[in-house]
């Protein structure tokens, strides 16, 4: 069975169109995502551009008529997303709307005016720059009030001091964005437009009529790369303990898997099913073992970062139970790497990262999601990742995370007396 | 099995209830790779008193969460292995209103469906078990008790009820998890999980009527008595809130508000609820979004950001409508909820453009399939369809609309400031 059939088409040098034909859906998907590399300064003006997009455009200057003309259009949405990926950003839209068979009173050709709209004439000037400089800064405060996204920010800000790579998150753009100008911003849009990698995805009953406007957009070819595979090098920074006032203590442990090169080989998908055996399912090592077994937590998993080759686990605990932990998961992460768990562990957990992948597939976001990071890693093709990951064995993952290397151990303490 | 079909969502579907009283709604997505089915009682963190059979009960708040976490066990097996196994994904929530335990599958769904459908009748839990999951609970409750967001809408609700059981936390709090026994759960178990108060609902690519046929052998082993309903007391509450102001502090960036109306629930039905929240939220969408020439000035004058908003929940069982902003200055959302209703910025206009927003809504959700199950579900145990919802949203009014206005004359307010640390 071929789970995804999509075509893939280039419309112009490093400008990509990907259509999903499907009719299981009762809407239409359309995903632009531009990329490229930036600094910091960079992604604060990209930061600034998703928000800004979708707020107001030449043909609807106000907020007031742009929110009409999405009511109008059925509830139209436009969700900008901004991600990292090393040095290299990739700031991607989604708009959705009702598959028009099903409405009353709209049409194909009303929701591309309203992509062109909103996409290549957004209203970037003095007032909405400011508007959402502020709007912007808000909303990063008041995500760093959640302590674990603090301590994230955090983690990754000390890791930034060894590789800058790692200082792309919320508390380093907040400081930016004082120092960024309206001159930037716009310069930043340009480039975006006319000098970024973009890939357009379409995924829904979507009739050739939308198919030809999207090959008509004034879209020129560009000489971009986005694909950073150098690895990272970090030094091992051992224990951070730091506080905050709040119910529970956070705690991030970092690893890095020395001497592999992800991209040979299965290690792809080694990492992948590795960090599934560890922490990622309900039935993982760290789930069991931390929370089933010994009632330390209610949430626990580990995150693999498939580019850089490291693993890091998250979790929210007592801080008097602290130690325990933090042996706990060490302890985890040393039976994965010889390979000291039992064969049932390993074959659900493949059983359901490969069912939960084939899952992701059954809906838009899933489906684009796997064709955007497609490229990045590797050119097999839906069928054969589930197939390399179908054949892997435990002494794969073994290889793998073998010579696994502490980086960092970050504690950010909370006041068990707050509530 | 019945047959159905919406024709504004161009659905086919099927229902069914079957010997035991188990209501079952299959739905056939014939492109879907995957299967979701999805099983529900209407028992969730309000039924902390309800009667049966004319005897009363009175439980711990949480116990419903609690449950819902037990459930998973069963002679020492681990259910969600047992799913893991096969390449399944089980997952359950407890929400206010309902506990639901649900799947989503690749595979041939008769493995997983019985399984689903023999967890569930089939509760058998140990003194051991219950002492070992208090500890992972109450990390659980602390770990929502440090979202400033969610906190500061759990002192809202402790602030309006004195005795709703809508000022509990959904999973209650330390003291009355840690005086949850095994036999309060034994007993809570044996009054909300008979079939006949639950629903199946199943999406699927699958053969429907071998689908049906699985759900009908599996319970057709199962023994059942013929059993009543349990009914949900609410206490007798005030119309008056607890506190007409309430202040905490955490350690936030900004100082946030809730200004809360607590209003009397008088409604026939889920549906005439439905209909009156979806009219009032049309009139707060006209008033207080960019529809309203003064969101503008609003944001410009730096009154509001982007946490401004409001919540408008009807139920049978309680009703009421938030207002929440983030400032310094206390009595600023008060005079923007003043500004925005006296301009009443409502007309036939804007009232078709909300509509049609809420249509779309509707069928955007309705292509994810699990998610399309659970709120499918949810709807069902509130008393309400989903196919529904989109036709009451058109025949509203615009003088339903502006009569819904009512509320600030109607409600007892009260005030909740989060500052932050000083």
């Amino acid at each position: 069975m071929k789970y995804i059939d999509y075509t893939k088409e280039e419309l112009k040098k490093n400008i990509d169109l990907k259509v999903v034909k499907t009719t299981k859906y009762k809407d239409i998907n359309i995903y632009f995502s531009f990329m490229y590399e930036t600094d910091v300064k960079g992604k604060a003006c990209l930061s600034l551009i998703k928000e800004i997009v979708g707020n107001a455009s030449e043909g609807l200057p106000t907020k007031r008529e742009m929110m009409a003309k999405k009511c109008m259009l059925y509830g139209a949405s436009l969700d900008a997303a901004l991600t990292t990926f090393s040095y290299h950003n990739c700031l991607s839209f989604h708009y959705n709307f009702v598959d028009p068979k099903y409405l009353d009173g709209v049409t194909l050709k009303d929701y591309f005016d309203f992509i062109t709209d909103t996409l290549f004439r957004p209203l970037i000037d003095k007032e909405s720059f400011k508007e959402n400089q502020k709007i912007l800064k808000n909303a990063i405060s008041r995500r760093l009030d959640k302590p674990a996204i603090y301590a994230h920010n955090r983690f990754n800000q000390i890791l930034s001091s060894q590789d800058e790579r790692f200082r792309m998150l919320d508390a380093d753009i907040i400081s930016e964005l004082d120092e960024i100008t309206l001159d930037d911003v716009l310069k930043t849009y340009s480039d975006m437009i006319a000098k970024s990698y973009i890939e357009i995805v379409l995924i829904g009953d979507v009739q050739d009529e939308l198919i030809e406007n999207i090959r008509a957009l004034p879209l020129n070819e560009r000489d971009s790369c986005f694909i950073d595979r150098d690895e990272v090098k970090l030094k091992n920074v051992n224990y951070i303990e730091e506080s905050k006032k709040t119910a529970q203590t956070a705690l991030i442990m970092a690893y890095k898997l020395n001497g592999h090169n992800i991209f040979e080989g299965n290690n792809y998908y080694s990492i992948l099913l590795g960090n599934a055996v560890l922490g990622m399912l309900p039935c993982s090592l760290l789930f069991i073992e931390v929370r089933e077994k010994r009632s330390l937590c209610y949430t626990i998993d580990s995150r693999d970062n498939k580019k850089d080759g490291m693993i890091s686990v998250s979790t929210l605990i007592s801080y008097k139970n602290k130690d325990r932990v933090i042996k706990e998961i060490r302890k985890q992460l040393f039976r994965l790497s010889l390979g000291l768990y039992s064969k049932d562990i390993f074959n659900m957990s493949k059983r359901l990262l490969v069912d939960s992948l084939i899952q992701s597939i059954d809906d838009s976001d899933g489906t684009y999601n796997y064709l955007h990071s497609r490229g990045y890693y590797s050119s097999e093709s839906f069928n054969d990742m589930i197939d390399g990951i179908e054949k892997l064995t435990k002494k794969d993952i073994s290889r793998l995370f073998k010579g696994y290397r502490h980086i960092i151990t970050y504690v950010l303490k909370g006041d068990e007396e707050t509530i | 099995m019945k047959k159905l079909y919406n024709n504004t969502f161009k659905e086919e579907y099927y229902e069914e209830t079957l010997d035991s009283g188990l209501k079952v709604l299959l739905f056939h997505k014939k492109d879907y790779v995957s299967s979701t089915a999805a099983i529900g009682t209407p028992y969730g963190a309000l039924m902390v008193n309800e009667t049966k059979d004319g005897i009363s009960y009175h439980h711990n708040p949480g116990i419903a969460h609690f449950l819902e976490h037990k459930l998973f066990e069963t002679d020492d097996k681990d259910i969600m292995n047992d799913f893991a196994r096969i390449g399944a994904n089980v997952n359950a929530f407890t929400s206010y209103s309902e506990t639901v335990y649900y799947f989503s599958s690749n595979s041939d769904i008769e493995k997983p469906l019985n399984m689903l459908l023999d967890f569930v009748y089939n509760f058998d839990v140990t003194e051991e078990s219950v002492e070992k999951e208090k500890g992972i609970i109450i990390e659980e409750l602390n770990m929502y008790a440090t979202n400033p967001v969610q906190r500061l809408l759990n002192e809202s609700y402790k602030s309006m009820y004195h005795n709703f059981p809508l000022k509990y936390d959904i999973g209650g709090n330390a003291d009355t998890v840690n005086a949850i026994s095994k036999d309060e759960l034994i007993e809570c178990y044996k009054i909300n999980y008979h079939p006949s108060n639950m629903v199946l609902v199943i999406s699927t690519s699958q053969d429907p009527y071998k689908v049906m046929d699985i759900v009908r052998n599996n319970m057709a082993e199962k023994n059942f008595a013929k059993e009543s309903q349990p009914v949900k007391d609410n206490l007798s509450e005030p119309t008056e809130v607890v506190n007409k102001e309430y202040n905490f502090n955490m350690d936030v960036s900004m100082n946030k508000q809730i200004i809360a109306y607590k209003l009397v629930p008088d409604f026939k039905n889920s549906e005439e609820a439905f209909y009156r929240q979806a009219a009032l939220t049309f009139l707060l969408e006209a008033c207080f979004t960019p529809f309203n020439p003064l969101y503008q000035k609003w944001l410009d004058e730096g009154e509001i950001n982007d946490f401004f908003g409001y919540e408008v929940d009807y139920t049978t069982d309680y009703a009421y409508v938030l207002f929440y902003y983030e400032s310094d200055d206390k009595e600023g959302l008060m005079n923007i909820i003043k500004e925005g209703l006296d301009l009443r910025n409502i007309d036939e206009d804007i009232l078709e453009q909300i509509k049609r927003k809420y249509i779309g809504i509707g069928f955007s959700n309705i292509n994810q399939l699990e998610a399309f199950t659970l709120d499918y579900l949810k709807d069902y145990l509130e008393g309400m369809d989903f196919f529904k919802e989109i036709e009451i949203i058109k025949s509203i009014t615009l003088k339903d609309v502006e009569k819904s206005i009512e509320f600030v004359d109607k409600a007892s307010v009260s005030m909740i400031n989060l500052e932050k640390n000083s």
